[in-house]
């Protein structure tokens, strides 16, 4: 205010902010009168985008644009459909709030156990966030077969049991330390939203390629079924 | 899903196919398993299950490559798993076993029965057999003449009091599907066969045998960025002008989509199922149900149909004679 003040009234750069208010306002008694008594329903609707925060350095966008609704006469903030309401003053809030709001309907829904009022409420909410990025964070850890076939300083290459190579390095290639090239493993894999590995942990070397196959199939197997050419 | 005797789940896996029957008793009955990154391990290892069949219809990726990561988790009590003998000429046994390590664990342990899959056999009945899932093709003759891989893909069939409810037609010629599935009555879902791009043949071909098919729904498993073509625009308007509703798991460059672009309508989400992580949903998974009023489909197939209107730039299950379909 004091900044708009002082622009308004061309006063000097160099005079204090103390000595424009005191010099510069004029004051007048000023009397209002409303036209009509304030519409204390009033309801201010806002659009809600941005992220979700999932509390472990993840979060999900929002795309479906909720509407935030401003409540003047209970000075509370509600996300319409998403049953969030907080006071005006805890708004920050709200972001949190509607993410324990998801992940509380999405493991009901996983569960099977929603009742009526949580499942239109799922079912509204599910089509407003990025569900399919939500779903691949929050997958689990699958065990996938693959040889390793190549380290350098780099990191190392993977060949897995559908016969796709990866190329893994950091974390991922630092797990495969106790496997030997040509060895298979297996190992807990988590995908992320591109299809990639995005975490690989919990390796277990299971031997050379040749060992393991004579192990599967036992001995009197392997000598009707020669390996093919 | 307890008020259910069984509840069908037509998943969304991208490209690819997986179903999941879940019986009333708690138990799974499961034809295909989809992608190796698809999300159905992610759902079943969630939490120990009995799942009494793992029916694999044939041995592509999109198809079986899952298997290995539901049968690693040693909490997941699965009775019998049904495989093809696939005639690939390059299938090495070595690299087959290799490939499915967890598999062949299983059954030295005693744990898990590995059976031939073969047309004539029972997969799973109820206790009164009214409900039974039984496979239809290939027999023995159709195994042993087959060239490739999708000629003798499996085809499988839920029946409910003998008239097929449900036709899981793998990869299958729709030849193949009509000769052996339709016995007792036209059922309320084809499934594919091969992501609705039918091995063999020219829609002139298809006509008499989707005809003959006559199922009340086309369910096409296709996942967006698939390198196939997937699925044939002729064969889709050849099912919509027989009256079927065509609905695709995932929108595809066919009726416009974009890389990016969002899932229309989340339903794989509303019936509390994961959605594959790539790919942009149009149906997603669909719900089929049998409970004392008789066979449901879940209630999104209107939603769906506004989606599409808002989202879709030109849509194929829209256009002709579809549009009395989608609201059926």
């Amino acid at each position: 205010m004091i900044a708009a003040f002082q622009s308004g009234t061309g006063t000097s750069a160099s005079m204090d902010a103390a000595s424009v208010m005191s010099h510069s306002i004029p004051r007048y008694e000023v009397s209002v009168k409303a036209a009509r008594p304030p519409e204390l329903t009033t309801r201010v609707t806002f659009d809600f985008g941005g992220y979700l925060p999932l509390g472990d350095g993840a979060s999900i966008p929002i795309h479906g644009r909720p509407p935030l609704v401003l409540d003047v006469v209970r000075q509370e903030v509600e996300v319409e459909g998403w049953g969030v309401r907080t006071p005006i003053i805890d708004c920050s809030e709200i972001p949190r709030q509607m993410s324990r709001v998801f992940l509380r309907l999405w493991h009901g829904s996983h569960a099977g156990t929603l009742d009526r009022e949580d499942q239109d409420t799922w079912d509204q909410i599910v089509d407003q966030v990025d569900y399919q990025a939500f779903c691949a964070d929050r997958s689990l850890p699958r065990w996938v077969d693959g040889v390793l076939i190549h380290r350098d300083d780099t990191g190392v290459r993977v060949r897995w049991v559908d016969n796709k190579v990866d190329n893994l390095s950091g974390d991922r290639a630092s797990a495969l330390t106790l496997v030997d090239i040509g060895e298979v493993f297996k190992a807990l894999v988590r995908y992320g939203r591109d299809g990639n590995v995005r975490t690989l942990s919990d390796a277990v070397p299971l031997g050379p390629e040749k060992d393991l196959i004579d192990q599967l199939l036992g001995e009197s197997w392997t000598e009707a079924c020669p390996a093919a050419t | 899903m307890s008020c259910c005797y069984l509840t069908v789940d037509l998943w969304d896996v991208g490209q690819g196919n997986a179903s999941v029957l879940s019986v009333s008793d708690g138990s799974l009955i499961i034809i295909d398993v989809g992608p190796g990154k698809g999300p159905l391990p992610d759902w079943l290892l969630r939490k120990p299950h009995r799942i009494r069949v793992i029916a694999i219809t044939h041995n592509d990726s999109d198809h079986i490559g899952a298997l290995n990561g539901i049968l690693s988790d040693p909490r997941q009590q699965i009775d019998t798993v049904y495989l093809l003998r696939d005639p690939k000429s390059d299938q090495d046994p070595r690299k087959f076993i290799l490939q499915y390590r967890a598999l062949r664990e299983r059954e030295i342990l005693g744990v898990t029965r590995v059976l031939t899959l073969c047309g004539g056999q029972s997969l799973w009945h109820d206790d009164t057999a009214e409900l039974a899932v039984d496979v239809v093709y290939p027999d023995f003759f159709d195994n042993l003449a087959a060239k490739t891989p999708n000629a003798t893909s499996g085809i499988i069939v839920l029946r409910h009091k003998s008239i097929p409810i449900v036709v899981w037609g793998g990869d299958a010629p729709l030849r193949a599907v009509a000769r052996t599935a339709i016995h007792g009555g036209h059922p309320l879902v084809l499934d594919g066969p091969h992501h609705g791009a039918p091995q063999g043949g020219c829609v002139t071909d298809m006509k008499p045998d989707l005809a003959q098919i006559a199922a009340s729904r086309l369910h096409v498993s296709v996942g967006s960025a698939n390198a196939y073509e997937h699925p044939r625009r002729r064969y889709l308007k050849e099912a919509l002008r027989q009256r079927m509703l065509v609905t695709c798991t995932q929108i595809t460059d066919k009726c416009g989509w974009r890389p990016g672009k969002p899932a229309l309508i989340q339903i794989s989400g509303k019936l509390g199922l994961p959605s594959p992580y790539t790919g942009c949903p149009c149906r997603g998974t669909t719900r089929l149900s049998l409970d004392a009023d008789g066979w449901h489909f879940d209630q999104w197939d209107q939603a769906h149909r506004l989606a599409i209107e808002q989202g879709v730039s030109h849509p194929i299950c829209m256009t002709g004679t579809s549009a009395g379909c989608l609201s059926r």
